[in-house]
């Protein structure tokens, strides 16, 4: 059962959050190549905030499944980093959620440049909707694996690309003039 | 924001009783159900298949499946011919030019651990890179033992020594309980086989399981699938599904409790594909009235949950006869080797006929060539066929074993084509009895009593 994230939490009974339904052993765990550890430590995490629409807190993961704190904390901020997350400081604590869900099905493109893969999403979460790029690589058993992200909001997105241009028009010119000089 | 990699769509007007057609969509590429995937085990096999898809465009063979053991010389074969004509620059070029190429069909790589317990195929377990080397350790230690009790037996010290299938059901469970207890191996064992999997490219990942034969093996398959399902996002991030497979003995149909264990995991696992695998069963046998019962409710209950559950489908590997019936119950996928799968059942495989044997699309059975040949000169020696293979080629290569075979794996392919297509239309058009009429008039009428109705 999910507990609601508001501003008592602190005060509610702990209440056990939505896990998956089988967890690997710390054992399992340790068995794992260290990269293998990264990745299902961070989509057991990202998991873990899928499930629970109404966020969830560092401690809450680590008790339910028994990973150490600061690995925890190290894959929340990562996704954060990241933007597949979001967090909000209540009190004492952070409150980790899921970045948004796709509004619709088909609100997503994949622009392949290169060995990258940029991915476009139109998300909604609490704070409304965005415009969410995610940058993937390509690796040797041809999986993609995300390097970054960005959010921007809908309303914010004619701004953005109307700054992007101006960057590039800004670049160019200063290239050409580097050339000329030359 | 990753999205399943499995998914199933339903249509109203494809739903008939317990018969259902449905869209998988696996891993981006999209299957009609059912979907018939050969089994396929060398290059030739491939090159068969390739020819069959780019000449006739079949819809119902859009999947194939490659057991472990035969990845080196089905999908990897072609490559070692090839030569490299460049200098290999960088590790880019040399992933593409030792890696299998991805197509439209979607590709299974069964582990095909039963093995481990049948002694066909041991020899070539331990010897192929492509498995654990937990796997290839344990059959060397069996295979020394083996021997060493052979020569006991020799020496007359036969009474001292275990029976010969004790003893493999013993060292078989015991490697299994090992791998149960022991995380490092069990994590081992998973991720060797995943690693292969992915590398050929597999497009659903299948978890290593032993052949149950007892309750204790069934937990361990349960375990098994269940970290491997767990673990499978450790791998890469961009994650194929993970399904659920089981590898039973045919006797366990039997075993009501098992049975009853098994139906319940696969309506609560949160796979959205389960892969069954019975070994060598043949419902055909006289002597299978009661595995036919269990096999009858096994299909009821499955076609119940697929059509319950939204994103639920269900695989059968080696199906043999049971592949038709199978196809129209509750089956999305049906995968048979060429030869319905009777090699592994073979005694003595010296003598092995370099003809193979033929599909009879009537009796739904294979015959061997001399029949065959019997059947044409009764048919006024026309082929009593009408796929497009028969009606191109209509004389046969008696004296060209190479040929003849070719042929009848192109005629085989095309036979379950059109056989997975009669299902749709009659699902289609609501006519379950064409399943009972073509059992009917078939060699396989025993397996009437198979389909739930």
């Amino acid at each position: 059962m999910n507990i609601h994230a508001n501003q008592h939490r602190g005060k509610e009974p702990k209440m056990e959050i939505g896990t998956p339904k089988v967890i690997l052993s710390p054992e399992e765990i340790q068995a794992l190549k260290p990269t293998e550890r990264e990745n299902y430590v961070r989509s057991l995490i990202k998991n873990i905030l899928l499930m629970n629409d109404n966020g969830v807190m560092a401690s809450e993961i680590v008790d339910s499944t028994k990973l150490n704190r600061i690995t925890v904390t190290k894959h929340l901020e990562y996704l954060v980093a990241i933007r597949e997350a979001y967090k909000s400081d209540r009190g004492a604590g952070s409150i980790y959620f899921i970045n948004g869900r796709l509004i619709h099905p088909t609100d997503r493109l994949s622009v392949p440049i290169g060995n990258k893969v940029y991915d476009f999403f139109k998300l909604e979460n609490a704070e409304g909707h965005f415009v969410f790029i995610q940058e993937k690589e390509q690796d040797e058993l041809c999986s993609k694996t995300v390097k970054g992200g960005i959010m921007i909001r809908c309303q914010d997105l004619l701004q953005f690309m109307d700054g992007l241009q101006k960057f590039k028009t800004l670049t160019s010119r200063a290239s050409n003039k580097m050339e000329m000089q030359q | 924001m990753n999205t399943a990699q499995v998914q199933i769509t339903h249509y109203p007007h494809r739903k008939c009783k317990f018969s259902e057609s449905v869209d998988l969509k696996i891993n981006g590429k999209t299957l009609v159900t059912p979907t018939f995937a050969p089994r396929l085990k060398s290059d030739g096999d491939m090159k068969v298949y390739n020819t069959v898809r780019s000449l006739f465009a079949p819809k119902q063979l859009s999947a194939y499946v490659v057991r472990l053991l035969d990845t080196g010389r089905t999908l990897y074969s072609s490559m070692k011919k090839t030569a490299v004509s460049n200098l290999i620059v960088d590790q880019m070029t040399l992933d593409n030019q030792f890696t299998p190429k991805s197509g439209e069909k979607v590709l299974l790589i069964d582990p095909a651990l039963e093995y481990l317990y049948y002694v066909t195929n041991m020899e070539r377990l331990a010897n192929t890179p492509f498995v654990s080397r937990t796997v290839r350790d344990y059959i060397t230690k069996f295979l020394e033992k083996s021997k060493k009790m052979d020569a006991a037996k020799l020496k007359g010290e036969s009474e001292d020594v275990m029976g010969k299938n004790l003893f493999r059901e013993t060292e078989h469970t015991n490697f299994w309980t090992c791998v149960y207890k022991d995380a490092n191996m069990r994590m081992k064992l998973i991720r060797d086989t995943f690693n292969v999997e992915l590398k050929a490219k597999t497009d659903v990942l299948i978890p290593p399981v032993p052949l149950i034969t007892s309750s204790h093996l069934l937990d361990v398959a349960i375990d098994m699938n269940e970290k491997g399902r767990a673990f499978s996002p450790a791998l890469s991030q961009d994650r194929r599904e993970c399904a659920d497979y089981f590898v039973l003995k045919p006797t366990i149909l039997k075993n009501e409790h098992l049975m009853s264990t098994i139906k319940e995991y696969v309506s609560t696992s949160e796979s959205p594909l389960t892969l069954f695998k019975f070994k060598n069963l043949n419902l055909c046998d006289e002597n299978m009235a009661l595995e036919r019962a269990a096999f009858k409710s096994f299909l009821m209950e499955l076609s119940l949950v697929s059509q319950q559950f939204e994103n639920k489908a269900f695989g059968l590997l080696e199906s043999g006869n049971q592949t038709f019936p199978a196809a129209f119950s509750s089956f999305a996928i049906v995968s048979t080797g060429f030869n319905l799968d009777r090699e592994d059942r073979r005694k003595d495989q010296k003598d092995i006929p370099p003809f193979a044997n033929r599909y009879d699309r009537v009796n739904m059975t294979i015959q061997d060539k001399s029949t065959f040949m019997k059947t044409m000169e009764n048919n006024g020696h026309t082929i009593p066929c009408d796929c497009k293979v028969c009606t191109e080629n209509p004389s046969i290569p008696e004296n060209d074993f190479i040929e003849y075979n070719r042929r009848a794996k192109e005629h085989y392919l095309l036979c379950r084509e059109q056989e997975m297509t009669e299902i749709i239309n009659a699902i289609e058009k609501q006519e379950s009895q064409m399943a009972f009429e073509k059992l009917q008039r078939s060699s396989l009428k025993n397996l009437i009593d198979v389909i739930p109705r």
